[in-house]
């Protein structure tokens, strides 16, 4: 499955709603329910999907999905 | 407790759909069968002081609550449980509860307010047939309080053991009340899960727990029926970025392991208190306020706190009314040393008017009138959906807010006037920034804003101070998200007392919202 594909799943999960489509220029505004509960699901849901670990708070800077998706490949994730 | 539909006796097949609702009983009653005695879900003074405002159901109950809408399962045995803990469920509200059943061996049942995921429990079953609740566990009861472990206190390999057995006549009064028998859930199984909430809540880490993930693994019930259960769980990691415990461990009867499970929960620090130190170096002490008598609605607490002791830094005699936090009350007085006599507590309801005429009775009678009334108070504060089906809530809210600030306000208005006082109204930035899920608290602050203008057009002799500080780190903030980029409460409370200490104030209406300190106010 592609990274995409598989980021897609994680926050299907995380934000309950399977019809949530990801695009590079999403923030987390766009995404309803993305409270700070939602963002620690979150950031373990990826960890535990991608076998990648967050320094401290780092989702929080990124400016969007694309830039998350960048940080995964980056990360060896792709 | 309460599901919509009558709680015992035979029940039809659940529906798909349905509604869910707590109350206090029900906290009771599963506290009693449980053992866990976790003050976050019975004690409404210690829940005041945590980010939640007010008593929060215990997990599990929601996931009894989510196993008794299951469909019967006579021939299958729970195998696995799992569950997320997404946020905090509180007493009288009506979750939507929805059962979708894959198949014999697989439910997953998810709580939601509105449009909110509150918890969901995914169930695995298998071919079996111990469908029964009355195989017996025996009781062992626990009569400690719940363990306040911090952080450093639970490093990796910390290890707890003991006997734990619910109690039985509790436990089948919990079976009865959310229909468990038939769900393929011996009384073991169920016994292991209220052990789950035992450990986190009462042991590992106790007292500061906020239970976030179970993954709860039953073993098929070879061991003797009437030995204690006993427990081995292990501390397995902390993870420092959230505060978050992992503990995994066994609950096993002789020899033979009964349940296994993975245990995560977040670790609540400590509430935060003003700092008197941190106060003075911003505003130091001075007697320009000597003589001047306030009343800090809301003043045990978190701004109002630090808001009371900056104006008993400048010599003001302060009424610090408080409604729960009678220990927080006392410890910001008594913070004041030399000063404390400056400081009288007044416990009550500011939003009750009796109340409000009999402290101001007091006071006119101590003092002979009152110069500055700082609104600070507000209810509970959780995030809201603007829908439909939670506008009973957002009404009450507005309700509360709105009578916290207008009976002390159209009580001491006068008095005010004839001192030529200060009317100060703690708001927020959030009138400005209007986040989506605090639609309640917005329009509360509006509210309280245009009455405060209101009254400063009709009171011309009133100065008046709306104050709209950023995110700031209390007790309603104290979570591991919550407390990144919140303004500290001392630099607001000095910028607030800073400000009506100034004797050139005019008596327009000034709205406060930059917090960085005034020169000449600290002088």
């Amino acid at each position: 499955m592609e990274l995409h594909d598989r980021l897609e799943e994680v926050f299907r999960q995380v934000f309950d709603n399977e019809a949530l489509t990801l695009t590079n220029e999403m923030t987390a505004p766009d995404i309803e329910g993305w409270d700070s509960v939602a963002h620690i699901n979150l950031m373990f849901g990826i960890e535990q999907a991608f076998g990648v670990r967050f320094k401290g708070n780092e989702l929080a800077e990124m400016k969007n999905i694309g830039e998350l998706k960048q940080f995964l490949i980056g990360k060896g994730a792709g | 407790m309460t599901p919509a539909e009558a709680p015992s006796g035979a029940r039809p097949s659940p529906p798909h759909v349905t509604t869910v609702c707590f109350t206090r009983q029900d906290l009771a009653r599963f506290s009693a069968a449980s053992g866990d005695r976790n003050p976050l879900h019975l004690s409404e003074e210690y829940a005041r002081a945590t980010p939640y405002g007010e008593p929060v159901v215990f997990g599990m109950l929601g996931v009894l609550a989510a196993l008794g809408h299951l469909a019967d399962r006579h021939d299958r045995r729970l195998q696995c449980l799992s569950v997320e803990f997404r946020n905090p469920l509180s007493v009288g509200i009506p979750y939507r509860l929805e059962a979708l059943e894959a198949s014999a061996e697989r439910a997953c049942v998810k709580l939601y307010d509105a449009t909110r995921l509150m918890l969901k429990a995914t169930f695995t079953f298998v071919p079996g047939c111990e469908n029964a609740c009355e195989t017996h566990v025996p009781e062992a009861a626990c009569l400690a309080g719940a363990e306040d472990r911090k952080k450093e206190d639970l490093p990796a390999g910390t290890r707890v053991t003991g006997v734990y057995g619910p109690a039985t006549s509790e436990l089948v009064q919990l079976i009865t009340c959310w229909g468990l028998s038939e769900k393929g859930a011996t009384t073991r199984h169920l016994a292991a899960m209220l052990w789950a909430s035992f450990v986190v809540g009462m042991k590992l880490p106790g007292k500061r727990a906020v239970f976030w993930r179970l993954e709860l693994t039953f073993h098929p019930e070879n061991g003797p029926q009437h030995t204690p259960l006993s427990y081995d769980v292990t501390v397995q990691d902390f993870d420092e970025r959230f505060d978050l415990l992992h503990s995994a461990g066994t609950l096993s009867t002789a020899a033979t392991r009964c349940a296994t499970a993975d245990m995560w929960a977040f670790v609540r620090q400590d509430s935060p208190r003003p700092s008197l130190r941190r106060l003075t170096d911003l505003i130091p002490r001075s007697d320009r306020l000597k003589g001047k008598v306030a009343l800090v609605i809301g003043g045990s607490r978190g701004l109002g706190a630090a808001i009371t002791q900056a104006l008993a830094l400048q010599g003001c005699a302060v009424f610090l009314n408080y409604h729960q936090c009678r220990a927080e009350a006392e410890q910001i007085r008594a913070s004041l040393g030399d000063t404390s006599n400056l400081i009288e507590l007044a416990q009550g309801d500011a939003s009750e008017i009796e109340w409000c005429r009999t402290l101001r009775q007091r006071i006119v009678e101590r003092y002979g009138g009152l110069d500055l009334l700082i609104g600070n108070a507000s209810p509970p504060i959780r995030p809201l959906s603007f829908v439909p089906e939670k506008l009973a809530q957002f009404q009450n809210f507005l309700a509360q807010s709105v009578a916290l600030a207008s009976v002390p306000m159209s009580t001491f208005l006068n008095d005010l006037s004839e001192r030529s006082g200060w009317n100060v109204l703690v708001s927020s930035a959030f009138v400005n920034d209007r986040p989506a899920e605090w639609p309640h608290y917005v329009t509360a602050k509006c509210a309280i804003e245009g009455l405060a203008q209101w009254a400063a057009v009709h009171s011309p002799k009133v100065h008046t101070l709306i104050v709209r500080p950023p995110k700031l780190l209390t007790d309603q903030t104290n979570t591991t998200v919550g407390r990144q980029g919140a303004m500290e409460i001392e630099r607001a409370a000095a910028a607030i007392v800073g400000r009506i200490s100034c004797p050139d104030s005019s008596s327009t209406v000034q709205i406060l919202e930059t917090f960085e300190m005034n020169p000449d106010a600290s002088q």
